[in-house]
């Protein structure tokens, strides 16, 4: 499944659904975590992405391989900040000897705090401990891509 | 008992009250990108109505919640709690649920009188 997007808050329902059927055959947790993942990693990609000539709209891929399901999303960032934002909570998760915890941590930061902590990532630890996806990003000439890949078991 | 229904945008938030109970029942899909402007204000009204009441907060008609919707429902969970009445967070014992259940207990562990329950499908 190979998706080009519009950078709008409303193609992202449309993708969730169509992903929910297409995964139909797989269990109910994998195809939750599939479509949680991917929602959070497209409305990342449109709240946070830029229209560039290299990736003017939101990319979007889902591969299957044998025992191994991969999600992509793909925008345009003009910001460096933004995409040092991104690593900076993947380095996070991967040096956490418990990531669950990190999370915890992060809920923790928004209930304490009146209005909520913006830009806190949460939907990035969401992806990793919730759906139990490894993330990596990568970043070149003024395009983000996010991974997030699982087992399928 | 009464009921109050509040829509928008795939999202019911629907208040059913009976004498020295309240359910807030959270049916299908929260996934706006600013939920905020639909769900405080209902937080800052209920929260005070509902301040001598026991609580439920019924998740298992939700379908889908996404990570900017976690604010306001902590927002209503911590408005709750401060009140100081039993709150109970309900949740389907079905896999697909396991998501927003780990999300919920996670969030009840910072509050005082939340406490997460998973009820049979």
């Amino acid at each position: 499944m190979s998706v080009s997007m519009e950078a709008n808050w409303e193609g992202i329902r449309r993708i969730r659904q169509e992903l929910g059927l297409l995964l139909e055959g797989y269990s109910p947790e994998l195809r939750a975590a599939t479509m949680m993942a991917a929602t959070e990693l497209l409305e990342n990609a449109v709240k946070y992405g830029d229209a560039v000539a290299q990736s003017p709209q939101v990319e979007f891929e889902l591969s299957l391989d044998p025992g191994v399901i991969q999600l992509k999303a793909t925008n345009g960032c003009t910001a460096a900040e933004k995409v040092e934002r991104l690593r900076s909570i993947l380095d996070d998760l991967v040096a956490a000897s418990d990531p669950e915890v990190l999370y915890l941590e992060r809920i923790r930061q928004r209930s304490a705090s009146v209005s909520g902590v913006p830009d806190s990532g949460l939907g990035l630890y969401r992806i990793a401990v919730e759906g139990g996806f490894d993330l990596a990003v990568t970043y070149t000439v003024g395009v983000v891509s996010v991974l997030a890949s699982r087992s399928t078991r | 008992m009464n009921e109050h229904i509040y829509e928008r945008n795939g999202l019911s938030w629907v208040v059913s009250r009976s004498s020295g109970q309240a359910t807030i029942f959270w049916k299908g899909v929260a996934d706006s990108r600013f939920p905020g402007p639909f769900l405080n204000p209902l937080t800052d009204e209920w929260g005070a109505k509902l301040s001598n009441v026991e609580v439920t907060v019924d998740l298992t008609q939700l379908e889908f919640m996404n990570s900017a919707t976690v604010t306001p429902l902590i927002n209503l969970l911590r408005r709750l709690d401060e009140n100081g009445m039993p709150v109970r967070v309900v949740l389907l014992d079905v896999e697909w649920q396991r998501i927003h259940s780990n999300c919920m207990r996670a969030i009840a562990r910072t509050l005082k009188n939340v406490q997460v329950e998973r009820r049979s499908a």
